[in-house]
């Protein structure tokens, strides 16, 4: 797992994950369903990926298979990445602004902008 | 190998959804509304103008990579209530395409023997295609691409094989005959109007980029490639069509397809006709139905409708109520067409939209060519000059596709009127309450913050 980055991309993501992998209804949504997610920053070059597996996401890592079968590929600017991943922001109006691309099958992409509703609210 | 592949995968989603059932009922309206002459010019040079139009779409693609559909670039270059707009004329088009649908597999399964109401035939595909979407299931990308590629095989199979047969039917004579004389029903505007609707959809691959790489060149030049495609099935269609029947044949029948197998006369004809309305109707259905919900469910996700829109089954994900609502209207849509006849006037409705959104969309690239900071990594072939002929070129394709029905065209020209005033005053009032709304709090956010203040 990362640590002492500080990277407010990382933090952001760190929330995230905390969040969804706290909430029962978040983890509920992950079953049966194991991407990786790709989180890429535009202005910054950064770029982490988050596997989830067995219902909750998986320590966050600076390096992954970037060709995965399954992947969810997330990039946007900095702000906008931590925005959107701290709840500041509402992904699905980030997306239809494209200030937030997502490359992803539909399914995908429903899923995850679920995961954000449970666990934003928003 | 690899990146031939993925470009095939792309070509096929672009062709996958115009290549409808309906499309062929189209074609039929347009060979039986003007001369065969007429109709097969208009084919290809619907297909010449859509080019231009593709390579500005392609270049607003890789200007905003994943973006969910032209909606977006039109926001963009005019303002949020055009992107609305824009939803609401793409929502139009799926109910009378999944309507003009369900009139099809009606005559295709009563062609084969089934003597069900054209209604209730649509109420279980429908209903099939709901629940399967409510499952969860979606079908892999790769079977799309295998029933495209069904299809268009299919297609050309039985266009060939109608070419190939030696002589003409006795008939033949009449088509010439009517060929000639002076009774051209559509105006070029018409015509070409009506042959964009063969096209309609090839855009929808926009938004299903897997790889950010792929906008640079993959998609934009998977659009032109699926016109070509499709500028050559539709014409082999077409040939073999007006080969062996007068304009009146053609006209009278919603499943020109099984006019070719009777060409053929043996069993090989009804199996290839029935396979390629099988295959395109699927893929109509899946694709029309799930990109509706989609629609419905990211304008209540970003506050346009209200949140109950975007209701998810957490048990598979499906945004449970999104989908309900769109197959209700589709179901709606199916039975008054259906029920009333009305699958050439629906389809010339859509292909009016579908004239208009496209000419929209040429004028947002030429605006955010200039304007926008986001520059894109792939540039139209086309002068900038050719744009603006095919912007202002559309619409009036647009105007014209409204006289493809000769008995009802002051009923679509009406009924186009009402609706484009319901649509545009929806939008409005739907984007000055999101507006609004948005200058509230957000609840749950780790942060609070409220729109607009620093």
């Amino acid at each position: 797992m990362l640590s002492g980055n500080g990277s407010e991309v990382l933090t952001s993501l760190q929330t995230f994950r905390s969040k969804v992998n706290a909430n029962g209804r978040a983890r509920k949504l992950l079953q049966n369903w194991e991407p990786l997610v790709i989180v890429e920053s535009t202005d910054a070059s950064e770029r982490y990926f988050l596997r989830i597996r067995d219902t909750a996401i998986q320590p966050i890592e600076f390096e992954g298979d970037e060709d995965a079968k399954h992947s969810v590929h997330i990039r946007g600017t900095s702000s906008e990445l931590a925005a959107v991943f701290c709840g500041e922001k509402n992904a699905a109006r980030s997306v239809l602004n494209a200030d937030l691309e997502v490359f992803a099958a539909d399914k995908d992409q429903v899923k995850l902008d679920a995961i954000s509703m449970v666990i934003w609210g928003i | 190998m690899k990146k031939f592949a993925e470009f095939a995968g792309y070509v096929s989603i672009s062709a996958g959804l115009a290549l409808a059932a309906s499309s062929f009922t189209m074609l039929a309206a347009l060979l039986g509304t003007t001369t065969p002459g007429w109709a097969l010019g208009a084919i290809p040079l619907a297909g010449l103008l859509l080019l231009v139009v593709a390579g500005s779409i392609g270049s607003l693609a890789s200007m905003f990579p994943s973006a969910p559909g032209l909606s977006v670039y039109l926001g963009k270059a005019f303002g949020g209530p055009t992107a609305l707009v824009v939803v609401f004329m793409y929502l139009s088009i799926f109910g009378c395409l999944v309507g003009g649908e369900s009139y099809v597999v009606a005559a295709v399964l009563r062609r084969m023997g089934a003597e069900w109401p054209a209604a209730a035939i649509a109420t279980v595909v429908l209903g099939l295609v709901t629940l399967t979407h409510l499952a969860g299931l979606e079908v892999p990308r790769k079977v799309q691409i295998f029933t495209t590629f069904i299809v268009v095989g299919t297609v050309f199979a039985l266009s060939a094989l109608a070419l190939l047969r030696g002589h003409a039917l006795p008939t033949t004579a009449s088509v010439h005959a009517s060929s000639t004389g002076s009774d051209v029903g559509a105006s070029a505007a018409t015509a070409v109007g009506m042959g964009v609707f063969l096209f309609l959809g090839f855009e929808w691959v926009t938004p299903l980029g897997r790889s950010p790489k792929h906008y640079a060149r993959m998609i934009p030049w998977a659009m032109p490639t699926a016109i070509g495609l499709l500028t050559l099935i539709y014409s082999a269609f077409s040939l073999a069509l007006v080969r062996h029947f007068p304009r009146e044949v053609i006209a009278g029948t919603p499943i020109p397809q099984f006019l070719l197998a009777s060409v053929l006369g043996t069993p090989l004809g009804t199996a290839l006709a029935v396979t390629m309305s099988v295959f395109a109707m699927a893929n109509t259905f899946n694709a029309g139905l799930l990109g509706a919900a989609r629609l419905l469910y990211g304008l209540s996700r970003e506050g346009s409708l209200p949140r109950f829109f975007s209701r998810i089954w957490f048990r598979t994900g499906a945004p449970v109520v999104a989908i309900l609502i769109t197959s209700a209207c589709a179901l709606v849509a199916a039975i008054i067409i259906c029920e009333f006849n009305l699958t050439v006037p629906a389809v010339a409705y859509a292909a009016a939209l579908e004239c208009f959104i496209y000419g929209a969309v040429t004028w947002a690239w030429w605006r955010l060519d200039k304007t926008s900071q986001k520059k894109p990594s792939f540039r139209s072939p086309f002068p900038r000059a050719l744009q603006a002929v095919a912007g202002c070129v559309m619409p009036v394709l647009g105007v014209g596709a409204l006289f493809a029905d000769a008995a009802h065209w002051p009923q679509v020209m009406a009924f186009f009127a009402v609706s484009m005033t319901l649509i545009v005053g929806t939008a409005f009032s739907l984007y000055l309450r999101r507006t609004a709304s948005e200058n509230y709090p957000i609840v749950g956010a780790s942060k609070v913050k409220i729109s607009g203040a620093s």
